[in-house]
Parts: C-alpha cells; sequence; structure tokens
C-alpha cells in the first residue's frame, strides 16, 4: 500500500467522477428511491389482526443503496480502468492493484454513505443511532464493495458489469422478501439480510451494545467475499500487478 | 550513457519467439526498428517483464535497470480517462511520476493549448495521440520506446511528434521507435533496422553507403553492359505475380522501393516484386520523370504531391490524393530536388 499513489489515484477519481453520468444516475436514483422507500414506509393498512407496513425502512432503504451504489459503482469504477485501457500504463510503472482499489473504494463508500447519512436523517435517526449504525454496516458495505469488484474482475467494460450485477440483485432482493415474510425459517439466520434488520430493529429500540450480536455474521461473508476476490485476482492475467499485498 | 540489449531474446517451448538481439544505443540516437506486429509485441512484452532485467539482457551503462518503470513506454491501446482534460491528465501524470513540469510548456509543445479543458473523449485521433505523446516529456527517464507512433497520424501531429523527439534527444535521451512502415523509420531515425524472425538487421542509410552501394552496382552493371552490346528499346516494367509476369506502363507505377534486396513496385497501393535490379529499373524510368529521392526508393515524380520537410535532416515526400503514401528524400538529394524542380 503507498499512500502517495493513493492520494494521486483518489484526486484523479474525484476530477473523474464528477462528470461520471452513470454514477450520477445511480445516486440521483437513490436519493429518488430513499425518499419513495420513506413515503410507503409512514403507510400502514390495518387489516383484521394484522398492521401491514410497506418496507422495512431504513434495511430495505440499505440494501438498495449497497446494491445500487456500493456493488455498481465501485464495479464501474474498477472496469474502467480496463476498458478505457488505462490499466496498462499503471501496470508499467506498477502501481499495485490494492492502491486502485483503495483509491477507488473511498469514493464509492463515501458516496454510499452519504445516502445512507440521507436517508438516517430522513428516518429521523437520532445521533447515537447514527453512530452505531455507521460502525455496524461498515462489514456490509465493504461485503458489497469487494463483490462490485469481483464483477468488474469478471466483466470487460460497464455494460457487463450492469449485466453481471442484475442476478445477485434479484437474488438479495427475493432472499430479503422471505426473510421479512412471515416464514420462519433458521436457514435465514445465515444470510447478512436477516442480521442487518435485526441489527437495525436493535438500533432503534436504542439497544446499542446488543446490536453487534448480529455483526459477526456480514463480517464472516465479508471475509467470503473478500476470499473469493483474492482468488479471482490470483488468476487473472490484467496488467495491474496482483495480489492484496 | 548507452542502452545495451545482450542476448535478449526469448523461446517459448519449442519456437523461438525473439531471436537474441545485441545492440547498443548510444544518447541523442534514434532508432527505428522495422518490424511486423508479433516481433513488435514480443520484443515489448519481453521489455515489459521481469526476466530481461533480472538476467541483465538490457542494461544502461553496464548497469542493470530495475524494471520498466525505468523506461517511458508508449503503445498505441493505451488510452487515457475519457472524462478529464488534457490539463488534468497531464496534472495526473505528473503526480504519478513525482516530477514538477510547466504544463503550460507541455501543452503548447504538443499544440494542446487551444483544447487544454476540452474532455479527453471529444478530443479527436491525432489529438489523443499527442497527448500520450506529451506523457512522453512528463516521466524522468532517458529511454523511450515509441511503437508505431505515426500510425494513422495526421500530418500535423506527425511534426509533433518530431518536436517532441528532438525534446528528448535535447535532454539526452535514447528513442527506440518500432513501426511498420521502414519509410517512417527512415524518416525519423538516425539509425534504422529490421527485426524479423531471423533477428535484428541494419538497414544501411548514410551517404556513404549510398555511394558504395552505388559503385557496387554500377560495377556489375558495367559487366552486364560488356556482355550486352545491342541497345534495347523499352517500355514496360516486368513484376512477378504468382506464376505470371504482369508489364507495367512506366507512368503507372507511383514508385519503386528495395525492401530485403528484392525490388517492390508500389502501383494503386498494391505491392508487385519485379524481376529487374533497382538500378536497372532507374536507368528505365528516369527518362518517364522517376527520381532517385533515397538509395532505397525510386519516385515517380508526377506523383509527388507535397515535399515536407520535418527537420534540418529529415525530410520525405508525399504522393498524390487517393494514394497518400509517403517516400523518404536523402538529406543529400534534397537539395538537388529542390533545384531540380525550381521550387
Amino acid at each position: 500500500m503507498n499512500l502517495r499513489l493513493i492520494r494521486v489515484l483518489l484526486l484523479k477519481e474525484i476530477k473523474d467522477l464528477i462528470w461520471n453520468g452513470q454514477v450520477a444516475i445511480l445516486f440521483v436514483t437513490s436519493i429518488l428511491m430513499i425518499l419513495v422507500f420513506f413515503t410507503f414506509n409512514q403507510l400502514e393498512f390495518n387489516l383484521p389482526g394484522h398492521s401491514i407496513t410497506m418496507f422495512k425502512g431504513i434495511p430495505t432503504t440499505l440494501s438498495f443503496i449497497v446494491l445500487l451504489v456500493t456493488m455498481y459503482v465501485q464495479g464501474n469504477l474498477m472496469v474502467e480502468e480496463k476498458e478505457q485501457n488505462t490499466e496498462r500504463l499503471l501496470g508499467l510503472i506498477k502501481v499495485k492493484y490494492i492502491n486502485v482499489f483503495i483509491s477507488k473504494a473511498i469514493v464509492t463508500y463515501i458516496l454510499s454513505y452519504l445516502l445512507f447519512v440521507l436517508a438516517m436523517v430522513i428516518h429521523g435517526y437520532s445521533f447515537e443511532n447514527f453512530i452505531t449504525a455507521s460502525f455496524f454496516t461498515i462489514p456490509f458495505f465493504l461485503m458489497f464493495l469487494f463483490l462490485g469488484t469481483i464483477i468488474a474482475e469478471a466483466s470487460s467494460n460497464t455494460i457487463e458489469v450492469s449485466l453481471y450485477g442484475w442476478p445477485i440483485f434479484i437474488v438479495y432482493f427475493v432472499i430479503e422478501g422471505l426473510i421479512y415474510s412471515s416464514i420462519e425459517s433458521r436457514f435465514f439466520y445465515l444470510f447478512p439480510n436477516y442480521h442487518i434488520e435485526r441489527g437495525f430493529s436493535l438500533i432503534e429500540h436504542g439497544e446499542f451494545l446488543a446490536v453487534f450480536n448480529y455483526i459477526y455474521v456480514p463480517i464472516i461473508w465479508m471475509f467470503i467475499i473478500l476470499f473469493f476476490l483474492k482468488k479471482r485476482r490470483k488468476n487473472s492475467k490484467t496488467i495491474l500487478n496482483s495480489g492484496f499485498s | 550513457m548507452s542502452l545495451i540489449l545482450k542476448g535478449f531474446g526469448k523461446v517459448l517451448k519449442n519456437k523461438e519467439i525473439l531471436a537474441p538481439i545485441n545492440l547498443t544505443i548510444k544518447v541523442n540516437e534514434i532508432v527505428a526498428i522495422q518490424a511486423d506486429m508479433e516481433h513488435m509485441n514480443a520484443f515489448l512484452s519481453l521489455v515489459e517483464g521481469k526476466r530481461s532485467y533480472i538476467t541483465n539482457e538490457i542494461m544502461m551503462n553496464e548497469q542493470s535497470l530495475q524494471g520498466c518503470e525505468d523506461l517511458f513506454i508508449y503503445r498505441p491501446d493505451m488510452g487515457e480517462y475519457k472524462r478529464l482534460t488534457p490539463e488534468q491528465c497531464i496534472q495526473f501524470w505528473c503526480d504519478l511520476y513525482k516530477v514538477k513540469i510547466n504544463i503550460d510548456n507541455v501543452l503548447a509543445l504538443t499544440e494542446l493549448t487551444h483544447i487544454r479543458n476540452k474532455k479527453n473523449k471529444h478530443l479527436t485521433f491525432s489529438e489523443k495521440k499527442r497527448l500520450q505523446f506529451a506523457r512522453s516529456l512528463v516521466q524522468n527517464t532517458s529511454i523511450f520506446i515509441f511503437q508505431e507512433p505515426t500510425y494513422q497520424l495526421d500530418l500535423q501531429s506527425k511534426q509533433v511528434f518530431n518536436r517532441v523527439l528532438n525534446e528528448i534527444l535535447k535532454n539526452g535521451g535514447i528513442v527506440i521507435v518500432f513501426t511498420s512502415s521502414l519509410e517512417e523509420g527512415v524518416r525519423m531515425a538516425t539509425k534504422v533496422f529490421r527485426l524479423n524472425s531471423r533477428g535484428l538487421q541494419e538497414v544501411e542509410l548514410g551517404d556513404e553507403g549510398e555511394k558504395e552501394a552505388e559503385v557496387k552496382e554500377d560495377e556489375t552493371d558495367s559487366l552486364i553492359e560488356n556482355d550486352t552490346v545491342y541497345q534495347r528499346k523499352f517500355e514496360k516494367i516486368s513484376a512477378k505475380s504468382d506464376d505470371k509476369y504482369i508489364l507495367f506502363d512506366p507512368l503507372e507505377i507511383d514508385f519503386v522501393e528495395t525492401r530485403e534486396r528484392q525490388t517492390i513496385l508500389h502501383v494503386n497501393n498494391e505491392e508487385f516484386y519485379s524481376t529487374v535490379s533497382m538500378k536497372e529499373i532507374e536507368s528505365k524510368l528516369i527518362p518517364y520523370g522517376f527520381y532517385r529521392c533515397h538509395r532505397s526508393y525510386l519516385v515517380n515524380l508526377q506523383r509527388v504531391r507535397e515535399v515536407v520537410v520535418w527537420s534540418k535532416n529529415s525530410y520525405s515526400l508525399t504522393l498524390d490524393k487517393g494514394n497518400e503514401q509517403t517516400v523518404p528524400l536523402s538529406k543529400s538529394r534534397y537539395g538537388e530536388l529542390k533545384a531540380f524542380l525550381n521550387w
């Protein structure tokens, strides 16, 4: 890891991002979705013996942000080096992959976090809720940063990133739908969605320390995806120096 | 100071990918290597790899180099960040290479000043290439390798490239230019080599070599003349194509070139291998308005549209529109042609 290089690459990324139409569309769409989710979340339907709330407030919004922004933006930014053939120069001057990854991940994380903050403000989170939620979601955000990077590794352009991202998007929301349904199964404990939903329930009830009981599964998922990313990098034939050293 | 390539080559399984190269390039020297894509890429991938540096196949002043980060390498497929401007791109390279230079000067030298704030994706092909050339003025190194730098470039950008080369030489650089066009190589370089499966061979360029070769050709011709006592009336130039001979009207021919000891007729962008020597063709074609502009080239002056002066020592002739091929013009022939055409 080279801090000077990361700073240089980050500066370039910020200049480049200002005019990045794809990222702008994803960002604006996410803002709209945050508002839509919030509006629907306020509606409540009362049926005999049941009270139905549409969407699970912050957990659903967060899922949408990590998929649409964290995963896709990271995937797009990473694949662009390949698509524009700019990675050749970086490879020639021995810029390590980890430096490129970190510079892009910082930009993606900031964008995702800004949206998450906006969602928390709209949903009326207190400062304590806000701080706890920020720490609690770190492995979740990292997991999707790694996932976006894996997609970029498998793709050769931004179109392919969009294409490969969709199955993940659909599967994730199907699982989320099952978890939020009335079906109860221990099988759901395996998925990060369940733990994120549980964690946010505790944050909303002010049980800040208990929240971190639900951080382990997202951390395990984060490491599983990191393992696959490292494996993918080992077999990668891209010009940038391989390895997350 | 010199760059030394010693036994620089590669064998893969039972196939020789690149025959061993032994070459010394001195400072302020531009070496052009004419090669096909396969050999160019084999050479460049070796330069970009680690092995040659570990085994001391590439050395600078008898000292081994660390790796390709010590070299400037230009490949035609190198891209640029499409949403950055040329100015931001150069600033990024300066930060990347840890150098401080006057960006305005670099932009002016590469004629990018007027588009300094235009996004790279809106630049033309030639402007993008000029931006890549600007990188060579940023990187702090003395070895510069360019692959096909002038391929499909406009005249303005070729002149910019010439200026960039002069700037590199001014700072004591060593330049290797890979090109598929021998004419371009002759125009740009002080030494020209040909790289193929047999290895690296030097193409003789200098006026001395030219004179020597002419003397040799004269000797051969005098022997022929001694045997041939009758005078032949001549109207056609013959070339062999597969199993037939094609007879060309002299004025159909754009120019004649000698390559690897073979005489090639260029007719309407097509190449035909002639059965007679350059000297013989020259004597036949001079009455038809042909001119020996270079040791290896005989050009039809009726086809010449432009005489391009690249620098004090580098000239070329551009043929008519619809053809637009370039033919090198020797330094020694420039004055003669100027007087001959009276411009």
